[in-house]
């Protein structure tokens, strides 16, 4: 529970909230991980609701504490108090892109609005973009749709990592591969019944863990279900595009 | 004007439950009901629904099943038969086609207003049920006008849609026994899917409500469990009652040659969208299956019961199609009707009291509101996993009634 108190710690100081809205010490992965941590299968320590949960998973997880570098208290304790506070809850992720040259961008995340404020990393985060030399380009960084599959993979993975810490499950690896299947006759404009993006995505999973198959199924199986990433490639979304433009372009260009 | 002790909203199960236990205790009560008794039961359901809950566990406190056939599922005609007797024999204070227009609070308790005059009453049950909404999502409204909209409320029996393909939206209880017979009708059925709870009608040669008896889930406390929103957001188990001890699941449907597709997620331009995540909705809700099936197993292991049960033949996993449709053209596809059979919810715009949250839920601790004399039966989980079910209504009402009793002997003590 949050403290109204202005400044007040709470009980793992992990959010507090100041005078000017909510601040973050170590909240991480919040957009992947708060909620990812409900859902059916193998119970913790703490009683959690185990109707279903088979009992060699209850012995297992007593027996050791499972660590997988994942701060689950803080993520429960973060949705619990999001759960108090929903206008805390909204976020705003943020990406800064420019062009370079060809087909070569770079971006740049830094800020980002969420527990009531601006947030701001001590270090911006730069991801270069282009095409590959077989699209007569430089090849500078990964396709977009590569970051999109790399995107996809890093979300489900963060979430088998926080999934399973909470089920009491102790991960040895985990390795993801994605594949994107794309007809370019879509973006090539050669065939307009062809979608310019992906017609199927398959993603696999490699897990050496102490868990069984099935627990493990159940684990990936809750990943997906709480994923941004996940939800961002399976679902519709609005997309608002607006342009700023220059006004000192010669008129002879623009005729 | 009438003063009163209690007032209970609603004749149903829960309402003449209550009555019998407030009965029990010589409370001073009338029970207020709209229409007649039972009347959701009788008004608001489909023409060939029977109870999910097979016959021996469908019953009221003091009215054990005594009829033929102790592992069929009631008809709705069978039920209202067994509540206005219930009614009668218990010799409720019912009061029909008495409409409660509004709940306020006075000094000294509730002023409960009504198409048939004021009630004055130091305590109130809602007992109006838990499905006087249908749900639908805000993309409803962008479905085309040329598209009728049904709900399982306003549903009744397939040769009241248009003779064209109906989509069916939402794959818990209520939809998928629709989407049966309305496919069975010759209207092709496209349905959607998202989050639902699969289990057998019957495993090990036993219904699958006598093991999660047996296995103490339906008494399960609101507050023994660990994520209570989310145990009472569950949907409804993926049942039927009709047919002794079939399962009507995804694979059920299409073998009828039901169309599986995702969740619908937007209606644009003409077409309804779906998402791309139904073979995760399926894979999880197997998984979870199993789960269930497997602590049956291991209850049959520990009690010794291997020689007097079946054996353990598991479902196949749920045929999910390799390339699920992704949108689907109202016009194009020549579909004549959508039913939202996206759950339900209650309607308290008439309580005019500070006892909901943001979204409009009750504010509640197994029923016992946020206000003195104010409570609530029939929810989910609103006191244990079975309160949702007829043979829940029972023990909630015993343990409120017992509340209720002990506060007004404190307050006559004060």
């Amino acid at each position: 529970m949050i403290s109204n108190t202005p400044d007040t710690p709470t009980a793992d100081g992990d959010i507090a909230m100041t005078a000017g809205g909510w601040r973050v010490s170590t909240l991480a992965r919040i957009g992947d991980l708060v909620g990812a941590l409900t859902g059916g299968g193998r119970s913790t320590a703490q009683g959690r609701d185990n109707a279903n949960a088979d009992k060699k998973g209850n012995e297992m997880q007593t027996q050791s504490i499972a660590n997988n570098g994942v701060n689950v208290e803080a993520l429960l304790g973060a949705r619990e108090a999001l759960t108090e506070a929903p206008e805390a809850a909204m976020f705003k992720w943020r990406a800064r892109c420019e062009w370079i040259d060809g087909a070569h961008s770079r971006s740049t995340v830094d800020g980002f609005f969420g527990l009531g404020a601006e947030q701001r990393r001590p270090q911006p985060h730069v991801v270069d973009a282009d095409h590959p030399a077989e699209f007569a380009a430089m090849d500078n960084g990964a396709t977009p749709v590569e970051l999109v599959l790399s995107a996809l993979a890093s979300c489900l993975t963060a979430g088998v990592a926080s999934v399973a810490q909470n089920r009491g499950i102790q991960l040895r690896s985990v390795k993801a591969s994605v594949e994107g299947h794309m007809d370019i006759a879509g973006i090539l404009g050669i065939d307009p019944e062809v979608r310019n993006g992906f017609s199927m995505i398959r993603v696999h999973f490699d897990i050496d863990s102490d868990a069984t198959a099935d627990e493990i199924a159940a684990v990936v199986a809750q990943s997906q279900k709480r994923s941004a990433v996940f939800d961002i490639l399976t679902n519709p979304t609005n997309v608002h595009v607006q342009v700023d433009v220059r006004d000192d372009v010669h008129n002879d260009d623009v005729a | 004007m009438t003063r009163i002790s209690t007032v209970i909203i609603g004749a149903g199960h829960c309402g003449l439950a209550m009555s019998r236990r407030l009965s029990q205790r010589n409370v001073d009560h009338v029970v207020l009901e709209r229409g007649r008794v039972a009347n959701s039961w009788r008004t608001e359901r489909w023409d060939s629904l029977r109870l999910l809950t097979p016959n021996w566990q469908s019953t009221l406190p003091g009215d054990p099943y005594d009829g033929p056939a102790p592992d069929g599922f009631m008809t709705m005609p069978e039920l209202i038969f067994r509540l206005e007797r219930y009614a009668q024999r218990g010799g409720a204070p019912v009061q029909t086609q008495t409409e409660v227009l509004a709940v306020h609070a006075e000094a000294s308790g509730y002023r409960v207003e009504t198409t048939r005059g004021v009630f004055h009453c130091a305590n109130v049950v809602l007992a109006s049920g838990a499905c006087n909404i249908a749900n639908a999502p805000a993309v409803a409204a962008e479905v085309p006008r040329s598209v009728q909209t049904f709900t399982p409320m306003s549903y009744k029996r397939p040769a009241d849609l248009p003779n064209k393909g109906v989509l069916v939206v939402g794959a818990s209880a209520s939809g998928v026994q629709i989407a049966r017979e309305v496919h069975a009708s010759g209207r092709p059925v496209t349905l959607a899917v998202g989050e639902h709870v699969r289990v057998p009608r019957s495993y090990r040669g036993r219904d699958i409500q006598r093991w999660m008896q047996r296995l103490g889930l339906l008494d399960q406390r609101w507050d023994a469990v660990d994520d209570l929103n989310r145990v009472r957001r569950t949907p409804s188990l993926q049942l039927a009652g009709g047919g002794l001890w079939r399962t009507l699941d995804l694979n059920a449907l299409t073998d009828d040659g039901v169309r599986i597709v995702g969740r619908l997620v937007g209606v644009r331009a003409g077409k309804a969208q779906f998402s791309g995540s139904l073979a995760n909705m399926c894979a999880a809700a197997d998984l979870k299956m199993n789960r269930l099936l497997d602590a049956i197993d291991a209850h049959v292991e520990e009690t010794v019961l291997q020689h007097v049960v079946g054996p353990q033949r598991r479902l196949a996993p749920t045929r999910v199609p390799s390339d699920p449709l992704l949108e689907l053209d109202f016009g194009g596809e020549a579909i004549g009707s959508v039913i939202w059979a996206t759950g339900y919810r209650p309607d308290y715009s008439w309580l005019h009291l500070p006892v909901t949250d943001r979204k409009g839920r009750l504010r509640h601790d197994g029923g016992v509101l946020d206000a003195p004399g104010l409570y609530a039966m029939g929810l989910p989980f609103i006191r244990k996993r079975k309160s949702t079910l007829i043979t829940g209504a029972g023990d909630d009402a015993a343990a409120l009634a017992e509340h209720l009793v002990a506060r007004s002997a404190r307050r006559l003590a004060a």
